[in-house]
């Protein structure tokens, strides 16, 4: 008999995505018996402020400070905990700003266990600390703001040379509220993470051995980029690429992430050069999967206005959803994308330096770029 | 497939699935600073050398405390208290429950009054919605039953008996740690009750879907649930030793339980709670009865999403070459092809209809007579709210007069 063996599977953060999703604030707030938050909202995102103040008022919940945190200060974990034991707060909000969030961690961590997460970093042995001494954690709420990097980075400090990759580092619950993810700064470059939500949610699912519930994950989440596009609103629109982020990231962290779709986001080439790797990577994932997509073919192609698709058999329908999700990228990305040696060696020449001195790890994304072209 | 514009997901239980997971167990204890954890179970779990296996995986200086197979069939406080004064006797760090609904929600009662010191074990005091308001001590399952999903879920229910009433508790801190799903658990379960349980798992995963509070992460967790169970219940059913089945099994019933513990669950619950509650047939045969029922009685309301569960119950070609207004009603009859199925694998013992229900005795508990009664005190259960279709006692009762015949509902 060969044996099924599916990794681990875990969503460490509650969800709560809608209109009003601020409103339920106090409430989760007392279910971890907080009532005293500390305020973290980054530069860029000021009027969040307002919005969460606004859900809190008539609550039991008194704002302990608002911290408006800059993208630079190097200090600021120390910050936090110092206005957060001056101010008597129980609890933690942040509106998810990626170099805050780990700010805001790192500062969780040292009021947790009266460490940074730098020192635990230093004092631990393996570059990757999976798992951190079961402690008391000081609550963290955290507010999307629709953009990949920001939005969830769920359980995940770097700090240079090791990660500390933990269970104990999510926040409490992550809400998704259309007020804020309308106002965020991000608004205008939807596509942008829609797109990379599609493409981790896709990533995920080429993992035949991860878990079900990571698949569950990754077709929710592009379940909901389809809906995104047909969104009455604006705001709508937003706060379904935010949980499409969620989901797909959720996907990801139960899979097992193949080191190009780290290295995307780094490369620097041109938008024509992304396309044409998001694409081609769409393709060859797909035709490796194995269940039906029969319905979300449809959604994709009515979406896209393409009409109908043969589906007279299982790969016939397959063969349907890859063009589908070609012509949605089309969609998201209007324009003549480049194919072949073009990106091929684009990408190559992108490589980040960084990459460059892990030799191992750049031959492996030589040959998978290579093994995507097909040179 | 459209999605509601507000929803809440949690599901903070790290799953362990897969051959072997046993032994990784005391791997996890370890990790959650545990050395001597407090086992609750069967004497059938007991005896099965499911322990042993566990322990096979210790840590070293590891040892279990003590493990207790004494639970009643329907958890109640005295058991609470008395296990409560064992784990502090035995100096115990952590619960670890193997066994169904009972053993469960007993072990969850336990780590209530073990983390947050009750005088004599006297959970009276945290009964209710969001009174337990922090982490409680570490909490393993292994679900011995694909079925319930209460590895899943933030409830825990406890008997009262001096004062006859239950005491319902609900916080997300009664979550477990960690769920481990082993076939090897579930491999000695009986073909009828594996196919009881497993409808009530599909239950689970088709109410979660069609219920008024689906959303998008509950819909593809059921979706999964039922892939799953529309093919591995008949193998599990017929060959009880087939690993892959069980395991597979365990998870559907898993994946079913965190879409309806976020989601809801609807009319085939109603009518089956009472069914329950008035005649003792077991809550998994009122499912499987039911179920094909509840999706004719709603596919007026939510004709697309009764109708897509084709798509998962059967396969991709059959959805996409049935008309899409008959697609609900194949649907529901891709369910009682399943019963047909199921009934053929226990030998008829697994029923398709009220009427052909027989008992451990012969006898049929379920008569035309009570029908009347059973629609009566059936519109009083709290799941009606969430389905798609009102349900008035008439409308019950013509339900129920249908599934115990065993007729299509028009
Ligand atoms: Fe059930």
């Amino acid at each position: 008999m060969n044996e099924t063996v599916y990794r681990n599977f875990y969503v460490g953060s509650k969800i709560i995505s809608g209109r009003y999703a601020l409103e339920t604030l106090s409430f989760e707030l007392l279910q971890q018996n907080a009532r005293r938050p500390l305020c973290l909202i980054p530069e860029t995102e000021k009027a969040a402020a307002g919005t969460i103040r606004k859900a809190l008022k008539s609550t039991v919940t008194v704002i302990g400070a608002v911290l408006i945190c800059g993208r630079d200060e190097s200090d600021l974990p120390e910050k936090i905990a110092e206005v957060y034991r001056e101010q008597n707060c129980d609890s933690l909000i942040a509106v998810a700003e990626a170099s805050l969030m780990y700010a805001v961690k790192s500062a969780r961590l040292k009021l947790s266990a009266g460490k940074t997460a730098a020192e635990i970093g230093r004092t631990a042995a393996a570059s990757e600390i999976t798992e951190l001494p079961p402690q008391q954690v000081v609550p963290l709420f955290a507010v999307a703001v629709p953009s990949v990097e920001a939005t969830y980075y769920p359980h995940e400090l770097n700090l240079g040379e090791k990660r500390i990759l933990s269970p104990a580092l999510f926040a409490n619950t992550v809400f998704v509220d259309p007020r804020i993810t309308k106002k965020a700064s991000a608004r205008k470059e939807w596509r942008k993470p829609a797109a990379a939500a599609l493409m981790t949610a896709v990533w995920a699912l080429s993992d035949m051995q991860s878990h079900p519930a990571a698949r569950a994950c990754a077709l929710s989440a592009i379940g909901q980029v389809c809906e995104a596009l047909t969104a009455r609103s604006r705001a709508e629109q937003t706060r379904l690429v935010c949980n499409a982020q969620i989901f797909s990231k959720t996907a990801l962290i139960n899979s097992r992430p193949f080191p190009a779709v780290e290295l995307l986001p780094l490369i620097q080439v041109s938008e024509e050069v992304r396309i044409g790797i998001l694409k081609t990577v769409f393709e060859k994932e797909l035709t490796g999967l194995s269940f039906g997509y029969a319905d979300l073919t449809q959604a994709v192609l009515t979406l896209c206005g393409t009409g109908s698709f043969d589906n007279s058999s299982p790969q016939t329908v397959k063969n349907s959803f890859t063009n589908a999700v070609s012509a949605l990228l089309e969609k998201l990305f209007p324009g003549k994308p480049a194919a072949g040696s073009v990106i091929w060696k684009q990408t190559a020449e992108a490589l980040p330096s960084s990459y460059l001195n892990d030799t191992d790890l750049k031959n492996e994304c030589l040959a998978f770029l290579q093994s995507q072209i097909g040179e | 497939m459209k999605t509601l514009p507000y929803f809440e997901f949690q599901s903070k239980v790290k799953i362990l699935a897969g051959d072997g997971r046993l032994e990784k167990i005391g791997e996890e204890l370890e990790k959650l600073g545990s050395r001597c954890p407090m086992i609750l179970s069967s004497r059938t779990i007991a005896r099965s050398g499911i322990p042993e296996m566990i322990a096979g995986g210790y840590r070293q200086g590891m040892s279990t405390g003590v493990i207790d197979t004494d639970i009643p069939a329907d958890s109640d406080l005295e058991t609470v208290k008395r296990l409560t004064a064992l784990y502090k006797e035995k100096n115990c760090d952590a619960i670890l429950a193997i066994g169904g609904g009972s053993v469960i929600d007993t072990a969850k009662g336990v780590n209530i009054a073990v983390s947050l010191d009750c005088p004599e074990g006297d959970i009276n005091p945290y009964a209710g919605a969001g009174m337990v308001k922090q982490k409680l001590k570490p909490l393993i399952v292994v679900p011995t039953t694909s079925g319930s999903g209460s590895e899943a879920t933030i409830v825990a229910v406890i008997a009262d008996r001096k004062q006859s009433k239950k005491l319902i508790f609900t916080s997300p801190f009664l979550l477990p740690d960690i769920a481990v799903l082993d076939p090897r658990v579930t491999v000695s379960l009986p073909p009828l009750l594996t196919a009881q349980t497993g409808m009530d798992a599909l239950t689970h995963a088709c109410e979660a879907f069609f219920c008024l509070a689906h959303n998008p992460l509950s819909d593809s967790f059921a979706l999964e649930a039922i892939r799953k169970i529309a093919e591995y219940l008949p193998r599990a059913v017929a060959s009880p030793e087939d690993t892959k089945a069980r395991l597979e099994m365990a998870i559907a019933s898993n994946l079913a339980g965190i879409a309806f513990s976020n989601s809801m669950v609807g009319m085939v619950h109603t009518l089956g709670h009472t069914v329950g509650a008035i005649t003792h047939v077991p809550h998994g045969a009122c499912m499987a009865i039911l179920l094909p029922y509840a999706m004719e009685y709603n596919a007026r309301k939510e004709p697309e999403r009764i109708g897509y569960l084709l798509q998962a119950l059967e396969n991709e070609k059959i959805f996409l070459e049935t008309p899409k207004e008959q697609r609900p009603r194949a649907a529901a009859d891709a369910v009682r092809r399943l019963n047909a199925e199921l009934k053929k694998l226990t030998g008829g013992a697994h029923a398709v209809c009220f009427k052909e229900y027989r008992d451990r005795d012969g006898n049929s508990p379920v008569t035309e007579e009570l029908l009347p009664k059973i629609a009566y005190e059936a519109v009083n259960d709290g799941s009606v709210f969430y389905n798609p279709e009102e349900l008035s006692r008439e409308d019950a009762l013509r339900v129920l007069t249908a599934a115990y015949e065993g007729t299509q509902l028009n």
